[in-house]
């Protein structure tokens, strides 16, 4: 038994070299499919093994694991299963190796994507970020802009005008609007208003699966 | 090992092997890139959404009924995906997201991918929120479900008075084709919506959420999802365990009404029931309390806040929109001269919360 692995893995390090010919390959192909992942991992310490010996230094690279993953579940999806299920495992490591060795620029233009969306991430933030951090305070003093020619705005204040009867008295009109064609430079932020939209949130959660969804992924730093 | 001594020439024998091993590449990509385009009639790559016209028959159905089938969808099923929410004023999050299903048992987790760091679970109606860089745990309780029952399979809804549907077509969102619903309100009191519903399970995989104009103020998206996916409640719900060093913060909710509150509506505002009603802790010294009473019209819901106002804290009285999330906040006075703070938060245009406002009254 130790020794038919010992003899798979020497093949396997064969393969990781290129040095079989194409029937040899097949049939290390079909015996790697049924094994576990073990002969997956001495792939990857063959391959990590033959790059610091050739460049001398070792080339860090995302989680292998998570991109077969990754992979497996889209070949799962397809209705027609293109590729045969022995056959997953090998593919997703050669395609990961393809893409390590012989198309570095292919890795960057990945990297230069998920940055861009790093960064896009990072700015969305900041702002909730920055008003956030001194819990507590009273921060965000700018005015929100008054947009007076916005129709909602006008539509407020006019029927904001028309109360008063009942048992409550409005005392004034609302200061502020800032609602219109423009996003308000700056909104009015503390950690008390915080709480109260998490409160809103926790009440709003049952009613459709989507609302709690947006609401646990969008959800306001509430300390 | 092998390694060593065929390395001398591996540089030749790499090609060969990297040559071989692209041909299979290409062919798998080549397979995928075929079945995903398969479905895809010419008229949908001129515009964003096609009328429908192969495949899956869009069904002819009624408000309620779509909002069910969405519903369920997404109840029943066991996925896992990637969920973006954007806002207009350009900010982004995303979560990644664990949903399994078995029998009456759902169970959800919500691991935040952006902000503070963040893990949400979900069993049934109990809900943990695991805050790792406070070390806390938020233990909460969701219940207001029962109020709309029509969601829960019950065709007896005022939803339908107050939003038409319209089947716009079909589109694709993160590899799936789902026909594109718009929900149009029939007032000028709450939002529009046009949601991507996967075509064959209803699945919500896409949610734009419209200002009166129709411009999307705020969307929400799975920007990856794979839908049955393998995955055990029991597992999820190994997760819920409180790891050590942990403390778990319940909120304590008091269950009130209104009016025993001494608050009433003058009139109702159109289409919204009040969903629940809670005396609920607030601030950091933990003795203030402040009332919540919560309204919805099934889609979009309103919370009043009302507490004593406190000259020191309260600030100016103002409207504001983040994404689809209106705030209000106003200073009242009662008969009697007391003054209040009103708070009202919505998913709802700026005049439905000034709607609320006009219409709180103090009744005691």
């Amino acid at each position: 038994m130790n020794q038919t692995k010992t003899i798979l893995l020497e093949q396997v390090s064969a393969l990781a070299d290129g040095q079989l010919d194409d029937e040899a390959f097949g049939l290390v192909m079909a015996h790697a499919a049924g094994q576990s992942g073990e002969v997956q991992a001495a792939w990857q310490r063959y391959h990590l093994i033959g790059d610091v010996l050739r460049a001398g230094q070792h080339e860090r690279c995302t989680d292998q694991s998570a991109f077969v993953a990754r992979l497996q579940q889209r070949i799962a999806l397809e209705p027609s299963e293109p590729v045969h299920v022995q056959v997953q495992l090998p593919v997703a490591v050669a395609l990961h190796r393809i893409e390590a060795a012989n198309e570095p620029v292919f890795r960057w233009k990945l990297v230069a994507g998920l940055a861009s969306v790093a960064a896009a991430v990072a700015i969305g933030w900041s702002w909730v970020g920055s008003i956030s951090a001194p819990a507590g305070a009273q921060l965000a003093q700018a005015q929100p802009q008054l947009q007076p020619s916005s129709p909602i705005t006008s539509s407020v204040l006019a029927s904001s005008g028309a109360t008063g009867a009942g048992g409550l008295d409005i005392s004034e009109v609302p200061t502020t609007v800032a609602v219109g064609t423009e996003p308000p430079q700056m909104m009015l932020r503390n950690a008390r208003l915080d709480e109260l939209l998490a409160a809103h949130q926790q009440a709003a959660g049952g009613l459709q699966p989507s609302v709690f969804l947006r609401n646990a992924t969008f959800e306001r730093p509430s300390r | 090992m092998a390694v060593f001594p065929t390395l001398s020439c591996s540089r030749v024998r790499g090609v060969k092997i990297s040559a071989l091993l692209g041909c299979l590449l290409i062919a798998v990509v080549a397979t995928i890139a075929t079945a995903q385009t398969r479905p895809a009639s010419p008229a949908e790559k001129k515009s964003d959404i096609a009328p429908s016209t192969s495949g899956v028959e869009t069904p002819a159905l009624g408000v309620v009924e779509w909002l069910q089938r969405m519903h369920s969808a997404s109840h029943d099923r066991s996925y896992i995906g990637t969920f973006v929410v954007s806002a207009a004023v350009g900010n982004l999050s995303s979560a990644r997201i664990w949903h399994a299903c078995e029998g009456k048992v759902q169970v959800e987790r919500i691991e935040a991918l952006s902000g503070p760091q963040r893990s949400t679970f979900r069993l049934n109606d109990q809900v943990l929120t695991f805050l790792p860089e406070e070390r806390v745990i938020k233990s909460e309780k969701r219940e207001n479900l029962e109020l709309f029952p029509s969601l829960l399979g019950t065709p007896d809804s005022t939803i339908a008075d107050f939003y038409g549907v319209r089947v716009l077509g079909r589109d694709r969102v993160a590899g799936f084709e789902a026909d594109v619903v718009q929900l149009a309100p029939k007032d000028g009191l709450r939002f529009g919506y046009r949601i991507w519903s996967e075509q064959r399970t209803g699945m919500v995989i896409k949610l734009q959420t419209l200002d009166t104009s129709g411009r999307p103020i705020e969307q929400s998206a799975f920007s990856e999802l794979q839908l049955n996916a393998p995955i055990k409640v029991d597992a999820l719900v190994q997760m819920m365990k409180v790891p050590a060093g942990y403390k778990v913060e319940k909120s304590e909710l008091e269950r009130t009404t209104a009016a025993t509150q001494g608050w009433a509506l003058k009139n109702p505002v159109a289409g919204f029931k009040p969903i629940s009603c809670y005396q609920r802790p607030i601030g950091h010294v933990g003795k203030e309390r402040t009332l919540q009473w919560t309204f919805s019209d099934g889609l979009a819901a309103v919370s009043l806040f009302v507490e004593p106002y406190d000259e020191q804290r309260q600030s100016q009285e103002l409207m504001q929109a983040q994404g689809a999330t209106y705030t209000l906040t106003r200073r009242l006075v009662d008969r009697n001269g007391t003054r209040w703070w009103l708070t009202i938060v919505g998913e709802v245009p700026a005049q439905t919360l000034d709607a609320f406002a006009q219409q709180l009254v103090r009744i005691q």
